[in-house]
């Protein structure tokens, strides 16, 4: 399957499973069975990668690496070394952090004031 | 609410302006250079978008008076689409803010709209409204009414305390905000630049439905991502939100992105497309 068909919309619902980590794998560049799909997904996924931590999920929880399926001990290796990374960085933030159950009296309040000093 | 003084024109400034946006419609109308155009007229005490046919039709035509600071906006960008959809002869002549300007330049690169079959008549947003909206260009290219404010300061300033934000400190920001979404789907439905018609946030494969809040974060990261290389930021989402969601810096931040990293930047008449839309 092309790279170029891996929408960020299916990354962010892996993430919002709760996985802590996204390789996304495709052929070197210039290489595309279908001509140009990987030079979509290198723009697709520039744009998410920067637009992550905006939220706050850390950008090193998605990679993207130019190795295809032909390149087995390539593969194995970005692989491995994904899994190491995502170990020391330890659990994503979406399992993490206790998900805020319903909206408090108090936190309305903290949201508003917080809010109003921006003139929004 | 809206001062009787305005409903019954006493500002001079609208007066005037308002008989040289009719006199100069007029003469579009005369010229035969459009079939129609869209402006506003006042329904309820309310300023509503409108579609005028004859010139006799033009003396219910009304200005908004942006002193008062109660702009009524509409996504008119949207209403051009639609209507030029509906009616495939002649052309439109369309009033518009610099922010519905921006919002035709942009759906025509996406074809969802032919330039060609509008001529847009631009009025200038007032310094007051400049100061509460905070776009980077309140004033169409195509200007035709009002003065152009230019001595104005364009500041993210939520966007700029978040990014000063540690990452922890921003996600708990954003699910604080993101909880409060009663998923209205006002966002979605006010834009003017959004127009599939089979909607990603609809998909059950990717937010799931029958649930409030909006399943989150993904629902408002799904309609982030959707809007890189679209929005242009007008501010009707997040004036729409009865959430008071802070939408619009999180769209600012993914067209900030789009335009450092692959060069773009929305609502601009050029001959770039959106590089999401080409090889
Ligand atoms: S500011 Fe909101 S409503 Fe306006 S174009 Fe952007 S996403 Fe659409
Ligand atoms: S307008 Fe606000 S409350 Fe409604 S769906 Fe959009 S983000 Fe949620």
């Amino acid at each position: 399957m092309c790279s170029g068909s891996v929408s960020p919309h299916h990354i962010l619902r892996a993430f919002q499973e709760g996985v802590d980590g996204v390789l996304v794998g495709g052929c070197r560049l210039g290489d595309c069975h279908y001509q140009t799909g990987n030079y979509m997904t290198d723009k697709r996924m520039r744009l998410l990668k920067g637009f992550l931590p905006f939220y706050g999920i850390e950008p090193e929880r998605l990679r993207v690496r130019w190795v295809s399926s032909a390149e087995a001990s390539e593969l194995v290796e970005t692989i491995s070394d994904f899994t190491k990374e995502l170990i020391e960085l330890g659990p994503s933030p979406l399992r993490r952090s206790p998900v805020l159950q319903r909206v408090s009296k108090d936190s309305m309040n903290r949201y508003h004031e917080n809010l109003s000093g921006f003139g929004s | 609410m809206r001062t009787l003084a305005v409903l019954d024109h006493e500002d001079n400034q609208v007066r005037e302006d308002l008989n040289f946006l009719r006199d100069y419609v007029m003469q579009l109308f005369e010229k035969e250079m459009i079939k129609a155009f869209v402006g506003y007229r006042r329904e309820g005490g309310h300023l509503i978008p409108a579609i005028f046919r004859t010139i006799g039709e033009l003396d219910f035509m009304e200005l908004d008076h942006d002193e008062v600071c109660n702009v009524e906006r509409y996504p008119i960008g949207d209403i051009c689409r639609r209507l030029l959809d509906s009616w495939p002869e002649g052309k439109l002549g369309v009033m518009v803010r610099g922010c519905d300007e921006r919002a035709l330049f942009e759906m025509s690169k996406w074809n969802q709209v032919d330039l060609d079959r509008l001529v847009l008549v631009g009025i200038a947003c007032s310094g007051e409204w400049i100061k509460k909206c905070g776009c980077k260009k309140p004033y169409p290219d195509n200007l035709i009414v009002g003065k152009p404010v230019v001595d104005f300061t364009y500041s993210n300033t939520l966007g700029a305390y978040l990014e000063s934000l540690s990452i922890e400190e921003r996600k708990v920001f954003w699910d604080e905000a993101f909880i409060r979404c009663i998923k209205c789907y006002g966002c979605r439905n006010i834009c003017p630049v959004c127009f599939c018609r089979d909607c990603s946030l609809e998909d059950p494969l990717l937010v799931k439905p029958g649930q409030t809040p909006a399943e989150f974060p993904i629902f408002h990261l799904v309609r982030a991502l959707h809007m890189a290389g679209r929005c242009i930021d007008c501010g009707l989402c997040e004036e729409t939100c009865p959430a008071h969601i802070p939408l619009r810096t999180l769209y600012r931040k993914i067209n900030a992105i789009m335009e450092e990293e692959l060069g773009y930047q929305t609502g601009v008449k050029d001959n770039e497309v959106c590089p999401l839309n080409k090889v």
